[in-house]
């Protein structure tokens, strides 16, 4: 029996990935659990296995090729049987919508300040890194029949267009799409078979956005990336959608400093702490004590989550993502040091897995390393904070009426006042800076 | 007592469409048409479009003939008697109402040939009979028949309406024809061509006034060549109706008296609705002031289960908005979602020639409602087609919007014109734009490169040009 290889659904937020290779060829024999291709999201690159044994009988989309969410890719047959590639590639992914996704930024600088732009990671279901192709197939298979019959049923008055479907539109209605600037895919079809007509342009009235931008003079134009893509529509959302405030407060890191240099001098390779290491711990501990901070947004209510996964943006070439430290108040500095490394290294190798950056409930933006003071960044949506942690500098402080020299650090908590408010955000920022300030807390 | 789902009263391109669709779709369906007054297909069939466009034929086969010259062929001895013309377009008449008939039993359509009369909810009163079938919804497709003014009496001797026109034998010495629009252009033209002299009476600026402006001017020149008279701008005060002709009484643009005396008179001066005697009153449908009955863009008059359709609607009396509109009000009915009818895509053809055929906004019409209008028109005498079949008269004109180039119109004078009127509505339907007209490739050598040259004068250069 052929079984459709399709593109999977990576992330809440993926709606189309690129086909880096064909591990094999058509006519290969493929066992079960094989990896057959390799994908790219915009996070990651992923391999895909066989989820049935056979032949790969046809290859539909080549390498290079940007494909759908939920398009067949390729077919699995047994050997001789034959196989037509599907007039339309039922829409898979949503079955997977694993509610999180990695994002952008930030990396944790070894041994001094720690570095970081901005944002983190989403919360959610679990995504394998290899990614069978049944689990998406069947329970999209039904949900495409309901869809199908619904649709059926409501005549072509409400049409549904599925992700990665054409967009129908007459020419008029083109041009005056393309002369507003509005995204004809956004613009419900009323015409025959939900196709986009004049009076459907007419009556749209688009979610408010920013202009495009017109350039004036000479320019070179930069192709988005897919990570570009992803950032812009994310970040866009999230500085839209959540009112964000920020509350700094300077911590004094000259016992952090010893701490740090005395442990590390007992600590060897991966497990030695960065301060970036102790900030995330202290985030973590902190969110332990503000569960309402450890929360997002959820439209009709507020959801706070059990899981305290601390994202922390890692700056890469083309842009950011933002790896998570899972359950990091479970672990110990020198675990969150060695995991830290690790996701930092291979998120500059584009080889997370997608639970590797999905399921963040805070983030650490950390932009020390470029000697920046202090600086604000953009919540990662669902989460409702991010700590966006600046360089230590030698500071004159007065302390009991006396000027003395401190190694000084300041940490700016933007939060989405739909779920923190300012006394819970400054409370909350005050026990990162206790933890801090007394680092041996960390460790007990 | 029988009962139906859908019972349609009238048979004509409304009615019978309507049933056909209806049955189509599973509905139990009657129609109740009294062949005394049109017989199946309705007026279009009886005496409409079908046995004036048999009779047109006639026209132009004389015309070629008398000027066969043209293309070197002497003809001699030509005689054309005219009764034969009225006898083929009978026998064609025939033939169709034949096939609509044929449509009803293979649709299982029941044909009652009584009168209908709504009797309450639900409920149709047959005259003679006096029996009584229900019906869950009921369509009233009845029609209109001609508007006759100055108290004329259409007798099919001196008077005619098009209706007595089409069984009129003879052909007069010199005939009257009372308004310039599409049936009063075509009978003028069969008249002509059979040796009558024709004199045209409008009371509006120029012939076919609701064509575009340029249209009526292009028209004008080739009546006047044919030797048609005319006279627009007239303001008709009386007429006389004698036993051996008529005087019309009028006054022109210059304020001037005119009287113009004829054996006999055609009036074409629009139409009437047949709203009359359905038991409209008793149910409480609403018609306005003019008697046409009022209906929603589903057809639905304001008592539930009464829909109305066609000529009796007063949209526009043309055989295929009557079919539309009985095909979207069924689909309604039957819970499909049929797409709204557009009444600024309704093409129309006048059959004279050169043949009129245009669809959407006129220039004038366009500018008055504030759209920045781009004109693309193009010529048939540099066409080859046109050149080789000696038919150079007419242009085609697009009118388009500037901003998006969106058709607003297309209008079209010349040979052969209402058959590309398929491609305009086509094309204006699905909203194609006039750039997407140009970069269609067009057959050479057809006429129809023409409509491919005036999108692209309308967008940009014309090539043959």
């Amino acid at each position: 029996m052929a079984t459709n290889v399709l593109m999977p659904k990576m992330g809440y937020d993926m709606t189309e990935g690129k086909i880096l290779r064909w591990m094999k060829q058509e006519g290969d024999a493929v066992s079960k659990g094989e990896p057959i291709a390799e994908i790219q999201t915009d996070k990651v690159n992923i391999e895909i296995e066989a989820f049935a044994g056979g032949v790969l009988a046809k290859i539909l989309h080549g390498a290079d090729e940007d494909v759908a969410v939920g398009e067949v890719i390729g077919i699995i047959a047994d050997p001789g049987e034959k196989v037509e590639a599907p007039a339309k590639a039922p829409s898979a992914g949503q079955a997977l919508a694993n509610k999180g996704s990695g994002l952008d930024m930030a990396q944790s600088g070894e041994g001094g300040e720690a570095v970081g732009l901005d944002v983190g990671a989403g919360n959610g279901a679990k995504a394998n890194a290899t990614v069978s192709t049944s689990t998406i197939e069947e329970p999209s298979m039904v949900k495409q029949a309901n869809a199908d019959a619904q649709r059926a049923a409501e005549g072509a008055q409400a049409p549904v267009r599925r992700e990665g479907e054409r967009v129908k539109a007459s020419p008029l209605a083109r041009k005056m799409a393309a002369g507003q600037g509005l995204d004809l895919a956004e613009v419900p079809g009323t015409g025959p078979g939900g196709r986009i007509v004049k009076r459907d342009v007419e009556g749209y009235k688009p979610v408010q956005k920013p202009a495009a931008f017109v350039p004036t003079a000479a320019v070179t134009e930069v192709p988005l990336t897919r990570m570009r893509q992803a950032i812009a529509r994310r970040l866009s959302e999230s500085k839209q959608t959540a009112p964000h405030f920020y509350v700094t407060k300077a911590i004094d890191m000259t016992e952090a400093v010893a701490f740090r240099a005395q442990v590390n001098q007992t600590l060897t390779g991966a497990q030695k702490v960065s301060f970036n290491d102790m900030v995330i711990k202290a985030v973590a501990k902190a969110l332990k004590a503000y569960p309402a901070v450890n929360a997002s947004w959820a439209d009709d209510r507020i959801v706070q989550h059990d899981r305290i996964n601390v994202g922390m943006a890692v700056a890469l070439p083309e842009g950011l993502v933002v790896p998570v430290i899972n359950d990091a108040y479970a672990k110990t500095l020198s675990q969150i040091a060695e995991d830290a490394k690790d996701l930092a290294a291979r998120a500059k190798e584009n080889r997370l897995r997608p639970d590797e950056f999905s399921g963040g409930t805070c983030t650490v933006s950390n932009l020390g390393m470029f000697d920046v003071e202090s600086f604000t960044a953009i919540i990662n949506p669902p989460e409702s904070a991010i700590l966006a942690v600046g360089s230590i500098n030698k500071e004159a402080v007065v302390i009991n009426d006396e000027v003395v020299v401190r190694s000084m650090m300041r940490i700016t908590i933007s939060s989405d006042h739909r779920v923190i408010d300012g006394a819970l955000a400054a409370q909350f920022l005050g026990e990162v800076k206790r933890l801090l300030e007394t680092p041996l807390l960390l460790v007990v | 007592m029988s009962q139906y789902d859908v019972v349609v009263i009238g048979a004509g391109p409304g009615g019978y469409v309507a049933a056909i669709r209806a049955a189509q779709l599973g509905l139990k369906t009657a129609v109740v048409e009294d062949s005394k007054i049109a017989g199946l297909g309705g007026v279009c069939n009886q005496w409409g479009c079908i046995p004036s466009k048999a009779i047109l034929k006639n026209a132009t086969v004389l015309h070629t003939i008398q000027h066969a010259e043209a293309f070197g062929i002497t003809v001699d001895g030509v005689k054309a008697d005219y009764s034969k013309a009225v006898d083929r377009s009978k026998k064609i008449v025939e033939t169709q109402a034949k096939g609509v008939g044929f449509l009803f039993r293979k649709n299982k359509i029941d044909l009652i040939e009584e009168r209908g009369r709504l009797a309450g909810k639900g409920k149709i009163k047959l005259e003679p009979s006096g029996k009584e079938i229900t019906a869950k919804h009921i369509i009233l497709a009845t029609g209109a028949r001609p508007r006759v003014f100055f108290d004329m009496k259409p007798d099919g001797k001196v008077v005619f309406t098009a209706k007595e026109f089409l069984s009129m034998r003879s052909v007069p010495s010199s005939m009257l024809v009372l308004g310039a629009g599409a049936i009063g252009m075509e009978f003028a033209y069969v008249l002509q061509n059979y040796g009558c002299q024709v004199t045209i009476l409008e009371m509006a600026d120029r012939l076919l006034p609701k064509e575009d402006a340029e249209v009526s001017a292009e028209i004008s020149k080739a009546f006047k060549k044919l030797g048609v008279k005319f006279h627009t701008k007239l303001k008709i005060s009386k007429i006389e109706q004698k036993a051996d002709g008529v005087v019309v009484h009028a006054t022109d643009a210059a304020g001037k008296p005119q009287t113009f005396e004829a054996p006999r008179l055609l009036s074409a001066t629009g139409v009437m609705p047949n709203s009359e005697n359905l038991g409209l009153q008793e149910v409480g449908v609403k018609t306005n002031a003019q008697g046409f009955i009022e209906v929603d863009e589903w057809m639905r008059t304001n008592v539930e289960g009464v829909y109305a359709i066609g000529d009796v609607t007063g949209k526009f009396p043309l055989a295929h908005v009557a079919s539309a509109q009985g095909i979207a009000c069924i689909e309604k009915i039957a819970g499909h979602h049929p797409q709204p009818i557009d009444y600024n895509k309704m093409p129309s053809a006048t059959y004279c020639e050169p043949q009129v055929a245009s669809i959407g906004l006129t220039e004038e019409a366009a500018k008055a409602k504030g759209h920045d209008v781009k004109v693309g028109k193009f010529p048939f005498r540099p066409n080859g087609k046109a050149q080789g079949i000696g038919e150079i008269d007419g242009f085609i004109k697009f009118v388009v919007d500037a901003k998006y180039g969106e058709i607003l119109g297309i209008h079209m004078i010349g040979p052969e014109v209402t058959e590309m009127l398929g491609e305009a509505s086509l094309a204006m339907n699905l909203e194609a734009t006039a750039e997407d007209v140009d970069i269609t490739v067009h057959a050479h050598p057809t006429l129809s490169e023409v409509f491919k040259e005036a999108a692209l004068a309308a967008v940009g250069q014309p090539i043959h040009m």
